[in-house]
């Protein structure tokens, strides 16, 4: 288990602020932020590689916030992979495994295995594919027997198909390892689809700051930011909030009016100015013909009306852009939509919106949240 | 039609190649190999190439053991007055040899710490220490230049990970760091000698040129040419060519055979 209390770090014009968060055993965060937002800092700083100006840390219960790396059994593995050049796949792991003799080897070998890695033992790290240098460079990491496992956008230098089956892969080796090592694990990258499919908790990660940290469901139903609704991709929309009923918020964005199902922590006045988040799929493309009269929904209210400004076609989906008054809204649609009426930039289009699917942010919480950065 | 920078480049190459050919070969006007191996049963000879290679060897011994932490910590570490003090040790790299003699000859001579060391500690002017110094103070910032291009060469991130695979600094050093410049550090202590096997202006000012006291190999050059002994310039040109030539295999051997490490 690892407690990160308070961390800051300053190096030049970046610094993290004020960073706390907890990694139990066996349970993966991710770290989630776009490039140069602190990620790679972070992990340095955890592993002892650089200076922190204050905060503490502490592994399995013990303070190592002045201890020097090779005292925190924190085990690194950097985006390139890093493994020492010149040597055999062998040596690298023997460089790791000989100076804390931490492992039998008998689970030394069962890390190989479980890596797929035996018969990559006798070649030169030079020889190896990016995504087998990854392997190896986790089993490095690894046969130091570390309690807390630090990896960095470990799937940024592969290619898409390589990725995307490391990723499924990288996820059973790590339940695996679960079983029989107690690891904590913190796990960086810039992709939503990665986070979510590693991570038993996201943290993300802005400017140094963390904005929110939650389980994936929570972060991707409730972004706490307008930060992240737009690192997720959700539409955010200014606006003001003019009426507060018992199950309701209305609230005002010029072009159009918003109902919103009311949260029970809410705690909102009624002219105060917030953010409108909604997921891009959320969002139904209304046909032309039903158009608001088929009586399941109120008309003008949650009728977003718009013009389609572009159109992008993906496997399963179609993407649209709709201009509606100053606002831009993404729209994620089922492919089908396209066989129901003709849409093409240019068209009047209109949008429907499930008040259970309108999340509202007063906007102090959001200053709140970026309040800590400066 | 032939590229006029490739021609260029060609007949530049041509040049420099016959220029030194002709250079190498002209001390064959007064030898032969028989007088070049017959020279090495001269005791004079014999004993340029011992003293020669001697002191040399100390003087390497001596600069790759200060050289390596500097230049380590030039590479590594930002510390103030960094930049001052890689362009002071260029000074000795661009001051001729015989500067630097005349002045390590004045200190010993007539600095009270210098003549302190001269009178009580060793003897230095005219004297065998003299020659190790001399080449210590030619060869010493060469070394630390060229010690620190090699760490450069070895990212620092392999020590941080070194660091988190349980390693303290100084062993991540010698297991991980002093490994990866293995080839670039044997480089430089083989150019360093050899450099300093051919050091003479330095060597002339602060020990002299005493026959069969201070006499190394360039002296004994300078000293045969003086008594015109032109035969025994010849032979002893071709001696110090060969070391050079040995050197240079040897050096190109670690560089560029395993270069794709």
């Amino acid at each position: 288990m690892i407690i990160i209390d308070k961390l800051v770090v300053r190096r030049g014009l970046f610094s993290l602020k004020n960073i706390s968060f907890t990694v139990g055993d066996a349970e993966i965060l991710v770290v989630m932020g776009p490039n140069g937002s602190g990620k790679t800092t972070l992990l340095e700083a955890i592993a002892g590689l650089l200076m922190i100006d204050s905060g503490r840390i502490l592994i399995n219960g013990e303070d190592v916030t002045r201890k020097p790396p090779e005292k925190r059994r924190v085990g690194y593995v950097p985006s390139d992979a890093a493994l020492f050049p010149g040597m055999t796949v062998r040596k690298n792991l023997w460089l790791a495994y000989r100076k804390t003799r931490g492992l039998s080897t008998n689970e030394l070998n069962k890390i190989i295995k479980l890596l797929n890695i035996e018969a990559l033992l006798d070649r030169r790290v030079e020889e190896l594919s990016s995504g087998e240098k990854q392997r190896v460079a986790l089993a490095r990491a690894l046969a130091s027997n570390p309690s807390v496992l630090l990896l960095d956008e470990p799937l940024s230098m592969l290619d898409p198909p390589t990725r995307d089956r490391f990723k499924k892969e990288l996820r059973e080796i790590l339940a695996e390892l679960f079983q029989d090592l107690g690891l904590s694990v913190i796990y960086t990258t810039h992709d939503l689809a990665e986070a979510t499919v590693i991570g038993d908790k996201i943290a993300v990660i802005n400017n140094g700051f963390v904005e929110q940290i939650s389980n994936p469901r929570e972060l991707l139903d409730n972004p706490r930011s307008r930060f992240i609704a737009d690192f997720l991709g959700y539409n955010v929309i200014d606006g003001v909030l003019t009426r507060i009923d018992d199950k309701e918020l209305v609230i005002d964005a010029g072009e159009f009016v918003l109902r919103a199902e009311k949260q029970n922590k809410n705690d909102f006045n009624t002219g105060e100015k917030v953010l409108i988040i909604i997921k891009p799929s959320d969002i139904v493309v209304l046909k032309p013909t039903n158009t608001y009269n088929e009586g399941t929904f109120p008309p003008q209210l949650n009728i977003i009306n718009g013009t389609i400004r572009r159109i992008f076609l993906e496997k399963e989906s179609i993407r649209l852009e709709v201009n509606a008054g100053l606002s831009t809204i993404k729209v994620e649609a089922p492919y089908s939509t396209l066989n129901d009426f003709v849409t093409k930039p240019g068209n009047h289009v209109q949008l429907y919106v499930n008040p259970a699917n309108v999340k509202i942010i007063t906007m102090h919480k959001d200053e709140e949240a970026h309040h800590h950065k400066n | 039609m032939p590229s006029i920078i490739k021609t260029t480049a060609f007949l530049s190459i041509i040049f420099i190649l016959l220029f030194f050919l002709f250079i190498f070969s002209s001390p064959a006007i007064f030898t032969n190999p028989q007088q070049v191996l017959r020279s090495f049963s001269s005791i004079e000879v014999r004993f340029a190439i011992k003293l020669s290679l001697l002191t040399a060897l100390i003087a390497t011994i001596i600069s790759i053991s200060i050289a390596t932490p500097a230049a380590y910590a030039i590479s590594r570490y930002s510390f103030k007055g960094k930049t001052f003090v890689e362009g002071f040790l260029d000074i000795p790299m661009a001051l001729p040899p015989v500067a630097l003699g005349v002045m390590m000859l004045i200190f010993f001579a007539r600095n009270p710490l210098g003549s302190f060391i001269n009178n009580n500690i060793m003897p230095v002017i005219f004297n065998t220490p003299g020659i190790v110094i001399a080449q210590f103070a030619v060869v010493s910032a060469l070394a630390v230049r060229l010690l620190k291009e090699t760490f450069d060469g070895v990212p620092p991130r392999y020590e941080k990970i070194a660091r988190t695979l349980g390693y303290t600094e100084l062993e991540a050093f010698l297991h991980v760091t002093f490994p990866m410049a293995i080839k670039g550090f044997l480089a430089t202590c083989l150019f360093v000698f050899a450099r300093a096997m051919g050091e003479f202006g330095a060597t002339l000012m602060l020990a002299g040129a005493t026959r069969l006291k201070t006499e190394t190999l360039p002296i004994a050059i300078y000293l045969s040419l003086a008594k015109g002994d032109l035969e025994g310039v010849a032979a002893l040109s071709y001696v110090l060519l060969l070391i050079s030539i040995i050197t240079q295999i040897i050096i190109r051997k670690l560089l560029f055979k395993g270069a794709s490490t």
